[in-house]
Parts: structure tokens; sequence; C-alpha cells
């Protein structure tokens, strides 16, 4: 063993040397977010539990708000893995990447509270209510938004209030053949829907992504 | 640490598979550590060149040890790259400096594997501070117990 790795393993052996960098929380507050949940929740939703957090907590929020615009995992990485990560060494530190920088987009944190309700005989979904946490509140204003993926719905709006982030409304939601298939087979079902806000399809300004919950009626 | 992870660390054990398994802790672990590292930098250009230098020298290096807690190496290598590329190393090297083993970036490298054993508070407060050019907001109870960590790596006999 080589003697420079010396001092990474009387690192390990030491009180705390054990900590998962990515599961601990790290924060001011025993409950703030550690990085796994910051990945999970941009991935799958937040939880009411997330979102009472991050209303107490300021460095938990500023915490969310630069990773959703620094990160666009999606587009970016199916750009990304294109190229191999040896060769994309091999080029250089700040090798130019126009392609990426120009599919890259801004995320938002999706905070959807309650079940949504889908009437099977028209296949339409009741109104879909989300929080948005991000700074982005103009891009919100100027832009279309739409849901993409077991429910679609082209016309977004923003609903004013008195929250720190804003509020959006769904109305018009029309569920996916799957959807209400599945719906017939059980009670509630959990679907992953994408949310798209941007002035034409192609060039979006922000993006999310959230689990719902869904019941038929 | 989840299975998945652990699994794909086990994996970069074995040589034969070496390749895809480095490959696969990466796509595991990128949009994590990029969650860390946006802490120090906003520039995703940075962050994309700490992440490719880290696991590069991760892939070399994973022989010389099973018992190094691999996930810390990762994630405070990838800290000091950054903080190398950002160029903010003043306050650091004020740090690495007291450490006598190892190349200058796994010296920094172990000021921030000190960093990350700290509580959650001290971890936030000093990488918070790090694109500060001002290293007058490392006082108090965080350079404290950073001081008190290091010291603890130099009568190891690092």
């Amino acid at each position: 063993m080589s003697n420079s790795y010396k001092g990474w393993e009387l690192l390990y052996q030491m009180p705390g040397g054990t900590k998962d960098p990515f599961q601990d929380p790290y924060g001011p507050t025993s409950e703030c977010f550690s990085s796994n949940d910051v990945v999970r929740m941009f991935e799958l939703g937040a939880l009411s539990r997330d979102v009472s957090h991050l209303s107490r907590c300021k460095e938990c929020r500023e915490r969310v708000e630069r990773f959703g615009e620094v990160t666009a995992p999606e587009l970016a990485q199916s750009m990304y893995r294109s190229v191999p990560w040896w060769r994309k060494a091999s080029q250089g530190f700040r090798t130019p990447q126009p392609a990426f920088a120009a599919l890259a987009s801004p995320q938002t944190l999706v905070y959807v509270p309650t079940t949504c309700s889908v009437n099977l005989a028209q296949g339409s979904v009741d109104t879909i209510r989300m929080q948005l946490i991000t700074r982005r509140v103009d891009d919100l204003r100027r832009c279309t938004l739409r849901l993409e993926g077991p429910v679609t719905a082209n016309a977004g709006c923003l609903v004013a209030g008195s929250e720190p982030y804003p509020w959006v409304e769904f109305h018009n939601v029309q569920a996916s053949d799957d959807v209400i298939r599945e719906l017939r087979l059980h009670n509630r079902i959990t679907e992953l829907v994408f949310l798209k806000v941007g002035e034409t399809e192609q060039r979006l300004c922000l993006k999310g992504t959230s689990n719902i919950e869904f019941e038929g009626i | 640490m989840t299975p998945d992870i652990a699994q794909a660390l086990q994996d970069c054990c074995d040589s034969a598979n070496r390749p895809s398994a480095v490959k696969r802790l990466r796509e595991l672990m990128e949009r994590v550590l990029i969650e860390r590292l946006t802490i120090l930098s906003v520039d995703r250009d940075f962050i994309d060149a700490a992440i490719e230098e880290t696991f590069l020298s991760f892939a070399a290096s994973v022989d010389c040890s099973v018992q190094v807690n691999w996930l810390a190496w990762i994630t405070a290598t990838a800290m000091s790259v950054l903080v190398e590329h950002t160029g903010n190393l003043s306050w650091l090297d004020k740090f690495s400096n007291r450490l006598a083993a190892g190349s200058l970036r796994e010296r920094r490298a172990l000021v921030f594997g000190s960093i990350l054993a700290l509580d959650g508070h001290c971890q936030w407060a000093l990488l918070r501070a790090i694109p500060s050019v001002l290293y007058r907001f490392l006082v108090g109870k965080c350079e404290a117990q950073l001081n008190e960590r290091l010291a603890e790596l130099v009568n190891h006999g690092l």
C-alpha cells in the first residue's frame, strides 16, 4: 500500500471517520437535509416534512435554490454520457461544451400536497395544485407551464399566495390510458410527473419532476 | 451508504471489472457529489471538471487500500480539486501546510476529510466560507474543531 494513503486510513479510524458524507445531514440543525435528501427531493418531489423543514431553515432553502440553479440532470446526463469519461477527461480542464450548456436548464423542487382524483369515465383529473421551490418566479409568469407523463396539461397558472414560494394550478388535466387502466385495478397509484416551463417546447427555462398520487372516482 | 454504492465500491476492487465498475459508481454518485460541490461553487464547468479528475484518480488508486472510507475519499478529493480550480487556496493551505506527508492535493483533501467528520453545523459554516476570499469566516468553534482534528492527524504520525 502506498504511504500516501496512510492519512486516509487514520481518518477512517478516528471518531466520525466512518461518516457517510452523502447520508449525514449537514446544516445548523440535526433535521437539515443530507445530500441524498436533496437529490431525492429533486427526483421524486418534496414531502410535507421536507417543506415543513424548508419553511424553518434558511440555510436549507438557500441550498435547494442553488442546487436547482446549477444542475439539469436528465438533459445533462444524456449529453454527458455520449462522450466516454476517459476521453472527456483527456481533453483537459475547461473544455468548451456548447451543446451541454445550451441544453442545460435549471430545476425547481416540486411539492404536491394532496392526492389527485381521476374521473375514470372521462379520463379527466381534478385540479392539480403544486408549490414550486425556486427563485425563478419571473419565468413562471412569462412562460407556459406544462405537465407531461401519466397526465398532461398545457396551461398551468400562477396562484397568488402569501408564502415565500409560488403555487401553481393546472386545470383541464387529462390522464393517460395507462393511469385509467391501473386505477380500475387499484384504489390509488403513484406516478412520476414532469413539469416543463418554457417559451417553446424545445426551449425550457425551468423543469421539475415529482411523484403524484392518484385515486379513481 | 446505499447497497448499490457499496456493491459498486466492492466491484471496483476487482481489476477485471474495474472500468465498468468505476463508471457505474460514478453514475450512482454523480448527483450527490454535484449537490455537495454546489455548496462550494455554482459554476457547472468547475464542478464537472472536479468530478472528472476525482474519478480518474480514484480509478488509479483503488488498489492502494480497501480500508479507506472511499466515500469520504472521493468527496474530499472532489472538494479539493474544485477549490484548486476556483483558486481560493490561501485558507486551505493554511491548514494543509501543517500536514507533512502526501502530495499537496492529498494534504488539501485531508483537510476536507476533516471537515466531513465535523458536525453538520461546522461543516456548513466552513463550506460556506470556502468560496470567499476572506479567511475571516473561519473563526470560533469551526476553526477550533478543524484545528483539533488536524492535530489528531498530525499526532498520529502522518
